[in-house]
């Protein structure tokens, strides 16, 4: 019996390849689609799950009356462990130094970062090398992450082996080497003791104090503890220690580190939106299958009448189709999962940067989903026509007639309009996103984008630093006496790299505000004439050096939050009423500094000029209009003349700006192929109606003809009866759409509109693809010689 | 006797009115009988033999199938009683095209729960006795019409009915072919197997001992 049922499935498979392939496909690309986003979700929603304490780990976060701070002060967390027994382990990141490190040949700048030894004990990073026991305790011990010890490395051993730090006498033992999870929060190449740093470079000594606020810190609480219990001791704490005593209005809080990916570093609304996505296109798809295979079934019901009159019972009826549509279900969930592994996942990955694997997923959960998906279309699709045909008078289907009544059309539309929904609120929503990105990119920046190059000076690939400033100052001087250069200056900011830096500032002068939180950043001689920003008020650093001691330029939003009309004769103190005295000489214009979706912030720009060119990070050069691309060619030249051992990294002033706007290309094509693929799904959906809807209407369609109906006219009815749900479905669309594109919109500074054409195009290209869905299938019932049709009578 | 209907009644509602399909019906069958149905179209030929075949019901009246009383008996029952004594033969074959020829004879055994080897002997058997051994392997399609029919007598006689009805089964067929059919029938009929046939060829209502005329449902007598 089952021989005979696999062979019958075998033939009509064969004979049906069409509807076989369309649905196995459509449910595949359904499931592998689901599969995917779900897979980005779960790894989303687990973040940081790898840690055993997961539960007890906090990090502790400072809140300032005018903003939130990511760090805390260096000596918080050893006053901690000190003085609060509920906190039983800790641990600090120190991310602010880097250099030169070496093995033999290969050489790398590197970002070293420095942890107290508590760091693997609340992190429980898995080792692949080494153990996490005692690893930190010895000055110059270090841990590395996997692909840093490839890097150095290859496939060799990398315990044991040492790097050199910069080109002086100290070196780096590895004693661990760790595969850091691809959902962690806490990622790093490689790190060591707080004592081997401050013993690299003195300096990391003097920021941990009660002033600076450079450590990030996590503690672990006693299981039974929560944050609530010892947030008094936090705050007494704040009150003993910060400065000034007793009179710093910080608060110090903990923010437990299960919830921090998603209340710090994940977009929830794009979660949210990437589940609504992947929820929809399996339900479209399951809903497609389904209706696709029933439909498809009904040209079956004669077989089954002639199965019934010659001794088939119910039972055997039924088990014949849901076998069938069970193995046809298996098909498509055995395509979905090839599909995800080897082409979307793997696609995924390379497009988003992301290292998602299926086998990620908890087979718990996967296997109970994929049988749960494989046993509701294979039942489904199965059992309703087998108790359709168990129902049905024996002598109807002989004829093969399905039920006469079958008025479940308005159900069976209301798929096609939910689909059509997706398809246009997707349609739109890319529309929006392409929409604001450009005009994020197109923003006028307020600074020259076209004729500034930028040099990386890249200082820590060499050896001799005063040579090396010598060959840069070189470098500056003989470009600057170039005709086709209009100015050069060297930096430590550009725009799109603006350091995290922040200090609090107090007006000397009357002004709106007591205290000013100012993000700074050090620039060098004729910083804003070369990068093209233009000035408002007073000056910038172009005067001689000695006049532009504690001076400082401020942009236009820092001007109107305190209330100065002009530059003239206002002083700012840092740190506190008593501090360093700065001049303010200049106003700038709000250029962009950072990507147009933040908020403009209050900026500082102060003058500095080291002894040795090779601490600046960066050699700007504006070249004259028109002349940019003879310019690098110069600078090429220059460069190679005088440093011929080091590597020249070059690019236009705003390159490091548009990294800005890279996540959302990418969010822009995770919704463009989503779109695709709801509007492809949504077809096979209407290609699966328009086929049931021409089987039934083919008699009608023939004596349409019969009494002088056009191919046209034919067209035009059968169309009608589809793109009336289309229309419906943009109805529905347009509020939807734009509800979803208003909140999406909230979180940028600098909205574009939402304009009516976006709703138009969606429709319009919905409508379209519909038609020529319909229209394909319908043509052929319409051309159909109608004599054929009703001879069937 | 082979079978009896009294009195039967079957009709449809249409527009507010009964429309009578069979109307005061009474016909007794005795095993080993002929029968030719004949009438026009309309007169409710095929809604008898389809009641006969207990595929379609009726609504009032009586019908005894050997001891069973037809109208008593459950559907589930019913259909037991048919797919043991009764073979279908209809106009239009009703071969199942995906099913080779020896596979669509194979099709009722199945249904019987008979074991791989006897289904292999019975198969073998009716293809020899209809000598189509040749055409085994074909699909329907690749059949002629004549052939078509063969295989749906055979797939009728496979399972040792009774009785076999047959709803015009020369109505798509040329008449050397319609003739040999006819033959094959009275031959099955001279082995004992009792045929009760509709058609519209007097002709071949001639190969039938009796002939029972339809008009609007009721029988005529002549």
């Amino acid at each position: 019996m089952l021989k005979h049922n696999l062979k019958l499935f075998l033939r009509n498979v064969g004979n049906n390849t069409g509807t076989f392939f369309i649905n196995t496909i459509g449910l595949g690309i359904g499931i592998a689609a689901f599969l995917v986003l779900a897979l980005y979700v779960y790894n989303d929603l687990t973040y940081n799950h790898f840690n055993e304490n997961l539960a007890n780990i906090y990090r502790v976060q400072e809140r300032y009356p005018d903003g939130n701070g990511d760090s805390t002060k260096g000596l918080v967390l050893p006053t901690l462990l000190g003085e609060v027994p509920e906190i039983e382990n800790g641990t600090r990141i120190f991310d602010w130094d880097g250099y030169r490190l070496s093995h033999g040949d290969v050489a790398f700048e590197e970002n070293v970062l420095y942890v107290d030894s508590g760091f693997f004990s609340v992190f429980t990073f898995p080792f692949t090398e080494g153990s996490s026991k005692n690893v930190l305790d010895e000055k110059f011990d270090a841990v590395i992450s996997t692909s840093f010890a490839k890097k150095y490395f290859g496939t060799d051993q990398a315990l044991g082996k040492q790097f050199q730090v910069g080109f002086e006498d100290i070196f780096l033992t590895v004693k661990g080497v760790v595969s850091i999870p691809e959902n962690s929060s806490v990622k790093f190449d490689i790190v060591t003791s707080y004592e081997t740093g401050q013993t690299i470079s003195p300096w990391v000594k003097d920021v941990h104090d009660w002033y600076n606020t450079f450590s990030i810190t996590y503690v672990v609480l006693r299981p039974g503890t929560t944050a609530g219990d010892i947030q008094d001791k936090l705050q007494r704490l704040v009150k003993e220690n910060f400065l000034p005593t007793g009179g710093n209005d910080t608060e110090l809080y903990l923010l437990p580190f299960a919830d921090y990916h998603a209340t710090m570093e994940s977009d929830q609304k794009m979660i949210l939106i990437l589940t609504f996505i992947a929820f929809g296109i399996l339900g479209i798809a399951i809903v497609n299958f389904i209706n696709l295979t029933i439909t498809n079934t009904w040209s079956r019901t004669k077989e089954m009448g002639i199965k019934k009159v010659h001794g088939a019972s119910k039972g055997h009826l039924v088990l014949q189709i849901v076998t069938e549509s069970l193995l046809v279900g298996l098909v498509a969930v055995l395509f979905g999962i090839l599909l995800t592994t080897f082409l979307l996942v793997p696609s995924f990955n390379s497009l988003f940067e992301t290292n998602l694997k299926l086998k990620t997923f908890d087979r718990s959960i996967l296997i109970p989903v994929l049988l749960g998906i494989w046993l509701l279309v294979g039942l489904v699709s199965g059992l309703v026509p087998a108790f359709i045909w168990a129902r049905a008078k024996l002598i109807e289907s002989l004829k093969g007639k399905v039920l006469s009544g079958t008025k479940r059309s308005s159900s069976k539309y209301s798929s096609i309009v939910v689909q059509f929904v997706i398809a246009m609120v997707l349609i739109s929503g890319t529309m929006l996103i392409r929409k604001q990105t450009k005009y994020m990119m197109e923003k006028d920046p307020k600074f020259d984008n076209e004729n500034v190059l930028v040099a990386q000076t890249d200082y820590w690939q060499f050896k001799d630093l005063d040579k090396t400033s010598q060959q840069l100052a070189r470098i500056s001087k003989e470009l600057e006496a170039s005709p086709l250069v209009a100015s050069v200056g060297f930096t430590g900011s550009i725009p799109g790299d603006y350091d995290e830096n922040y200090n609090m500032f107090y007006p000397e002068t009357e002004s709106n505000l007591e205290v000013i939180a100012l993000r700074k950043s050090y620039v060098g001689d004729h910083y804003f004439k070369t990068m093209g920003i233009p000035i408002i008020s007073g000056q910038g650093f172009d005067s001689e050096r000695a006049s532009l001691e504690n001076t400082v330029v401020l942009n236009r939003t820092a001007m109107n939050r305190l209330g100065f009309e002009n530059a003239e004769g206002q002083i700012l103190r840092e740190g506190r009423e008593t501090g360093t005295r700065y001049k303010l000489i200049g106003v700038i214009e709000d250029f962009n500094y950072q990507g147009a979706q933040h908020e403009m912030q209050p900026l500082a720009h102060f003058y500095y000029k080291p002894e040795n060119y090779a601490e600046w990070d960066y050699l700007t050069i504006r070249a004259e209009k028109g002349a940019s691309l003879q310019v690098l060619e110069l600078l090429k030249t220059k460069w190679k003349e005088a440093l011929p051992e080091g590597v020249l990294t070059h690019f236009f002033a705003d390159e490091k700006l548009n990294v800005y706007y890279q996540e959302f290309q990418k969010v822009n094509t995770i919704i463009t192929w989503f779109s695709i693929l709801a509007i492809l799904l949504s077809c096979i959906g209407l290609f699966a109606l328009a086929t049931h809807a021409m089987a039934r209407r083919r008699k009608e369609i023939g004596i349409r003809k019969v009494n002088g109906a056009k191919v046209s006219e034919i067209l035009t009815m059968l169309n009608k009866d589809f793109l009336k749900w289309v229309a419906l479905a943009f109805v529905i669309a347009v509020p939807v759409s734009w509800y979803a594109m208003e909140k999406w919109l909230e979180s940028f500074a600098y909205k574009t509109e939402i304009s009516w054409w976006l709703f138009g195009f969606s429709g319009l290209t919905a409508m379209l693809i519909a038609f020529l869905t319909v229209s394909w299938r319908s043509f052929r019932a319409a051309v159909t010689n109608p004599v054929e049709a009703l001879r069937e009578e | 006797m082979l079978l009896q209907l009294n009195n039967i009644f079957k009709w449809v509602q249409q527009g507010g009115q009964r429309v009578f399909l069979l109307k005061d019906l009474n016909l007794k069958v005795e095993e080993g009988e002929f029968i030719s149905i004949m009438g026009p179209s309309g007169s409710g030929k095929s809604t008898l033999l389809n009641v006969i075949g207990m595929l379609d019901g009726f609504d009032e009246g009586e019908y005894h199938f050997l001891d069973e009383s037809v109208h008593t008996l459950k559907e589930k029952h019913r259909s037991e009683l048919y797919k043991q004594y009764i073979g279908f033969v209809f106009q239009a074959y009703h071969l199942i095209d995906e099913l080779t020829v020896y596979e669509n004879l194979e099709m009722p055994l199945l249904y019987k729960k008979i074991n791989g080897s006897e289904r292999k002997a019975m198969v073998a058997d009716m293809l020899d006795r209809f000598n189509i051994v040749g055409k085994k392997d074909l699909f329907p399609t690749q059949l002629s019409g004549g052939q078509q029919q063969l295989v749906g007598v055979a797939r009728a006689l496979i399972t040792k009915p009774k009785l076999i009805l047959a709803d015009e089964p020369t109505g798509n067929l040329n008449s050397q072919q319609g003739e040999d059919i006819m033959e094959l029938f009275k031959e099955l009929n001279n082995e004992g197997v009792t045929i009760i046939q509709v058609t519209h060829s007097e002709k071949n209502a001639k190969y039938g001992s009796r002939i029972i005329h339809l008009l609007d449902g009721r029988k005529i007598e002549g």
